[in-house]
């Protein structure tokens, strides 16, 4: 997380709270979180989608476009368990590699690799090796972070945090050996933040923190000031930008989504990861990804999505001097991964807050994990 | 635990009393709805009030009083808050309802008001699940024999299939009926007939999951 005061804050004093405010209120998170199981956070009803690991991942893909959603649970019907997700990453991935020359990818072929072959040579690319340097044995391909409904949510934003994931399936099994597993829900930190805000909304008094205005924590990733030298820059992008280029950005830069602005760097839209989905609808993949550009790829978007969801809600924006709590309640509503701060009136572009910078703050210095989804993270468990 | 208004002696007039006399709790905006909530407090006393963090600290709302309990009706939006009890000028707590601590050793009640109220059977006491009718039963997998015959007639409460198209928004699809609970669907011709479609809906203590499957078709 960077410390340096964004760009915005000239010649005003910053509000703080003392460190013992700061160590007090994150005890009572933490002891509210260990307190709750990941049951509080399944809705009354709710759908999940699953599917299959020996399913082609062209059929995933136009499945998870016709359904909605960014990611999916695999079942392997011949070792009766789920395996792992396919997400977003993992699509952007594969047409990453189709346009490569000499790739070993054609499109005839993906109407015949299968979800589990994908996972498979994508471990081998990675020159996946376990701690003792000997290549990760076969049934352990899978990244496989999953939690049960009765597992607090302290722990189960850690392991949000520790291992980049964005979902994480929820499983249940009445047996000692985890056989004949039930699939119950996709947890995500938006959830848990919910719960969060349910506690706190109503009790803010007593915890200072919350109305500390972002640009004073600082919270999120900002844009450097010009002439400031920074470890990371700022992803962003003109709508005129090539869909490779931003494909290209998603993956190296490690992030989820990026800003698309105009040349005085104004929010114009957003491109994110599950976006690639869009691309689902009348085979655009197949088109040469170099020649569409970003605005052309979100226009695809727009037209698949339902006529309820306007254009505005695909992405949210805030200011740095919203507070900590009306941050958290924006991201505490479902669907909303990230805020972009933006300058009010111009909307420039100031920064952008994740899920995972807020938790990261609430909880307390957890480190950024080494490699993020794109690289498999392998789990030895 | 304070729970939704359940009669105790003289319904009417307890109720009509407290609308005369207090107005309800706060509810902040006219989007939330408010669920009725009731405080008591049984441990005697001459005057009992309570304050809370529903309107942060600052109104106090007398109990009325009936026999040894104090009580009150509030109206509150889905949250958690915290609360007190000043008792003939006292600050109290209910010890046997859920309170905290904070960290200078104040305690005070906690109240985790939900807006719907979890399914529990086991408080139904009228409900005995029926036997099964009269026949063979038997775990044998179906022959080629029993596959030339046709097929039993599906009963007419579960032509509504859990694999209906409605994708809209997830959290707040309804309460599916118990009928159609642990019921296997099959959905075919997605994709020229190569994949099917197989979902399920189950319930996991108190509440519903419909999990549908994709699976290639060879």
């Amino acid at each position: 997380m960077q410390h340096q005061i964004p760009a915005v804050i000239l010649n005003q004093t910053i509000p703080r709270i003392s460190e013992e405010d700061l160590r007090a209120s994150r005890y009572q998170i933490s002891a509210f979180l260990a307190a709750h199981t990941v049951y509080e956070l399944l809705p009354e009803s709710g759908k999940v989608v699953a599917l299959a690991v020996d399913l082609p991942v062209k059929q995933a893909f136009h499945i998870l476009a016709e359904q909605g959603i960014p990611v999916a649970p695999l079942w392997d019907f011949y070792k009766g368990k789920f395996v792992g997700v396919i997400s977003a990453s993992d699509f952007i991935l594969i047409l990453r590699q189709l346009g490569n020359h000499g790739s070993t990818l054609t499109e005839e072929e993906l109407e015949t690799h299968t979800i589990s072959a994908w996972k498979e040579g994508k471990a081998r690319r990675n020159g996946q090796v376990d701690g003792h340097g000997r290549p990760i044995p076969r049934h352990l391909i899978f990244v496989s972070v999953l939690a049960g409904p009765g597992d607090n949510l302290k722990d189960v934003a850690l392991k949000f945090l520790q291992n980049g994931v964005a979902t994480i399936p929820v499983i249940h099994s009445s047996l000692e050996d985890g056989s004949f597993p039930q699939l119950l829900h996709l947890a995500s930190l938006s959830g848990i933040l919910k719960c969060v805000c349910r506690y706190f909304k109503h009790c803010s008094g007593s915890f200072p923190m919350l109305q500390l205005p972002i640009y004073a924590i600082p919270l999120g990733t900002w844009v450097p000031r010009i002439g400031e030298s920074s470890s990371r820059s700022f992803a962003m992008l003109r709508p005129t930008s090539s869909l490779s280029s931003a494909l290209n950005m998603l993956v190296q830069a490690r992030v989820s989504s990026i800003p698309i602005v105009d040349d005085k760097d104004s929010l114009l839209d957003i491109y994110s990861r599950s976006d690639i989905t869009a691309l689902a609808k009348g085979r655009a993949y197949t088109h040469n990804l170099n020649e569409m550009t970003v605005y052309q790829a979100l226009q695809l978007g727009q037209d698949s999505n339902s006529p309820y969801e306007p254009r505005t809600q695909r992405f949210q924006m805030c200011l740095h001097t919203d507070t900590l709590l009306k941050v958290m309640e924006q991201l505490a509503n479902p669907g909303v991964r990230r805020l972009v701060i933006v300058e009010a009136g111009s909307n420039r572009v100031e920064g952008i807050i994740s899920l995972s910078d807020v938790f990261r703050f609430l909880l307390g210095n957890i480190p950024r994990p080494q490699c993020s989804e794109e690289t498999a993270v392998l789990h030895t468990d | 635990v304070p729970v939704a208004p359940l009669p105790r002696g003289d319904v009417h007039s307890f109720f009509s009393q407290i609308w005369r006399h207090d107005s309800p709790g706060v509810v902040d905006s006219a989007t939330e709805k408010g669920i009725p909530i009731i405080i008591t407090w049984n441990y005697g006393g001459h005057d009992v009030a309570v304050e809370g963090s529903w309107d942060n600290w600052r109104s106090r709302k007398k109990l009325l009083r009936s026999g040894k309990d104090h009580s009150i009706l509030l109206v509150l939006p889905s949250g958690i808050y915290h609360y007190k009890f000043i008792v003939d000028g006292e600050w109290r707590y209910m010890p046997d309802l859920p309170f905290v601590a904070n960290e200078m050793g104040h305690i005070c009640n906690l109240l985790d008001v939900h807006d719907y109220v979890p399914e529990n059977l086991d408080s139904v006491t009228e409900f005995v699940a029926p036997g099964s009718p009269n026949s063979s039963y038997g775990q044998a997998l179906p022959t080629e024999e029993d596959f030339a015959k046709e097929p039993v007639i599906v009963p007419s409460q579960l032509h509504q299939t859990v694999l209906g198209t409605d994708n809209q928004d997830r959290a707040s699809s309804s309460k599916p009926q118990h009928v159609v609970l642990n019921h296997l669907f099959i959905e075919k011709g997605w994709a020229s007939h190569s994949v099917v479609a197989l979902g399920l809906t189950h319930r996991f203590e108190s509440k519903y999951v419909t999990v549908v499957l994709y699976k290639p078709l060879k």
